[in-house]
């Protein structure tokens, strides 16, 4: 007899619905995930120390704080010029390489190769090879090969303006490969025969890309755009390791601020105020979840919810 | 086609080469050298930096654009690995984003399962949450994700630090996996059920095989995402038997800012292995880098 009890009708449902295949994940996504983003918001608002573990609540202290503080202010400004000059660079740089690799060209694959090699390579280590060509001694690749040309030497890292600069093009690189590559793919799915029509109808192929290639891609660029400036506005690695913030504090961002802050400038020493880096943690937690719910209203990916 | 570059060239040879058809000759040539600049602006650091491992350090400084060297020498590597535990390390890292990447893999089969299987109603909200997951860096907690280890006990344990990897990419495996799982047909799950399998068993035997193309290149990406990760790691282990490669070598550079040769070859020992995936899987590593990001 199936479904004889109220209880075990209510039981053969459940193991035969989609619970079981999903609790382990959403258990384990809870603890990792939700847990710690939920309580960091109470961490913000508490004057913990990472070495004591005691807290006592302190309310809205730790944000005033960093609105009142210029070491959190720096960074937070340089992060959204970071953010901007980045996203956009590489966007521009990278939709462009994609429009130009994506015609009948040969070696095509080798410039797509080598143009996204740098994708693979992680931050830290992107900060260290920079770090290498930017030097100011007489090692710096980058000052030697534009000696010729009567440029330099150029302080690229201990000019704080320069260090600007120098951060966010090797951001730049860093990003630009993704960028081409998100959008070849992109490319690859227009149909042919709109583009065949437009050339017909004698657009010239700006007028293409304006009209009818950008629209067509408008998602695609919003996501594009969405993912890199998540990426952008949350970095660390490498500022830390190609400036550590530096000349002063420069080209500190809210990231490297709240390590700083929490866990100290060299690993195992330092500030650890647990309660006031979390309050740039949330920080950067709503500037993300801006844009994460731009995103999610955008619904580019609803064809997967069904 | 054909018959109109045929016309083209015809009126060519009866008119001789007129301006325009000049530049259009010359416009594949233009794209080259755009083509042939990005790809030394992209490249020639990596080219220089591998010069530069394989330089001596006075050699560096006399002659840093140079890509050749009069004695080209492993001393840097050799020293690397001699007097540094940079051999462990590299094992480390291979461990964790190996291990990482198989534990969201695991979790992502049998949830990616249940989304595309069933149908009920708080489905749609769920996978929405999931997606937010996904979009949140790890970074963004890592305060409280640090806390949340030294509670539970799991502060400097591998086991600890692979569960953590695991579970940061579950969303993402989710995403993926339920894309490819879409695409197979229902009736095999029929099909299968009327001959007596389990579900479980199913999913084992016809839905696993089905799927390794997209697990393959789903556990390609989640390995360069591990391998490459620092913030979060170097904040949870403390024993240096146990660093992975990243912090390995923010110990090593942050210490000396001279020695171009072996923070050079250094550098290199991080990306090498992941280039040398890249090279050769790279078909397959953007094919799913790019399905798991359009959706």
């Amino acid at each position: 007899m199936k479904n004889a009890s109220p209880v075990r009708g209510f039981i053969s449902s459940f193991v035969n619905g989609p619970w079981p295949w999903l609790i382990p994940a959403l258990g384990v996504l809870l603890l990792f995930r939700g847990y710690p983003l939920g309580n960091q918001f109470w961490l913000a608002m508490t004057d913990m120390k990472i070495a004591s573990g005691d807290a006592s609540f302190v309310g809205f202290e730790n944000f005033s704080f960093l609105f009142s503080d210029p070491n959190y202010l720096t960074a937070l400004g340089f992060t959204i010029l970071f953010t901007s000059f980045s996203v956009f660079g590489s966007f521009v740089l990278g939709f462009g390489l994609a429009l130009m690799l994506n015609r009948q060209m040969t070696g095509r694959v080798i410039y797509r190769m080598g143009i996204l090699t740098t994708w693979a390579i992680s931050s830290l280590i992107v900060g260290y090879i920079w770090r290498l060509m930017l030097n100011e001694s007489s090692a710096g690749v980058l000052n030697g090969l534009l000696e010729p040309f009567g440029i330099g030497p150029v302080p690229w890292l201990s000019d704080p303006n320069m260090a600007q600069v120098s951060v966010i093009v090797a951001d730049i690189w860093r990003s630009t490969g993704f960028t081409m590559i998100f959008m070849l793919g992109g490319l690859q799915t227009l149909p042919n025969e709109v583009l065949e029509a437009a050339k017909m109808d004698g657009a010239k192929g700006w007028q293409t890309l304006l009209y009818i290639v950008m629209p067509l891609l408008k998602p695609l660029i919003a996501v594009a755009l969405i993912f890199s400036t998540i990426a952008t506005f949350n970095v660390y690695e490498l500022v830390l390791a190609l400036s550590s913030g530096g000349p002063g504090n420069a080209t500190s961002t809210v990231g490297f601020e709240m390590y700083r802050t929490a866990f100290g400038d060299s690993m195992n020493a330092g500030l650890g105020l647990i309660g006031r880096g979390a309050a740039m943690g949330v920080s950067m937690f709503l500037v993300t979840l801006m844009f994460a719910l731009i995103y999610i209203r955008a619904g580019v990916f609803a064809r997967d919810l069904d | 086609m054909t018959w109109i570059n045929a016309c083209d060239s015809a009126d060519e040879t009866r008119k001789g080469i007129s301006f325009s058809t000049l530049r259009k000759k010359l416009k594949p040539a233009y794209y080259h050298v755009w083509a042939i600049a990005a790809f030394t602006v992209f490249v020639y650091p990596l080219v220089w930096l591998t010069a530069a491992s394989l330089k001596q350090n006075w050699e560096i400084y006399r002659e840093p654009l140079s890509l050749t060297s009069s004695a080209p020498t492993l001393d840097a590597y050799i020293e690397l690995f001699r007097t540094t535990p940079f051999l462990l390390y590299t094992l480390n890292s291979l461990l964790y984003a190996a291990a990482g990447a198989m534990v969201s893999i695991g979790f992502g089969i049998v949830t990616a399962y249940g989304f595309s299987r069933h149908k009920f109603s708080q489905r749609k909200t769920l996978m929405i949450a999931i997606l937010a997951a996904q979009l949140m860096p790890g970074l963004i907690a890592a305060i409280p994700t640090y806390l949340l280890m030294r509670e539970i006990g799991l502060l400097d344990s591998r086991f600890g630090l692979i569960l953590l990897y695991g579970a940061l990419s579950i969303p993402f495996a989710v995403w993926v996996l339920k894309g490819h799982f879409d695409t197979i047909p229902t009736e095999l799950d029929d099909s299968a059920r009327m001959d007596g399998a389990s579900k479980l068993r199913t999913l084992l035997q016809i839905h696993c095989p089905l799927l390794l193309p997209g697990i393959s290149s789903l556990f390609l990406i989640l390995f360069v995402q591990k391998w490459s990760e620092f913030a979060l790691v170097s904040v949870l282990l403390r024993d240096p038997d146990k660093y992975p490669l990243s912090v390995g070598t923010y110990l090593l550079l942050g210490a000396d800012e001279s020695d171009f040769r072996l923070m050079a070859a250094a550098s290199l020992v991080n990306i090498i292995p992941i280039l040398t995936l890249f090279v050769f899987l790279q078909r397959y590593l953007v094919a799913g880098l790019t399905k798991g990001a359009v959706k």
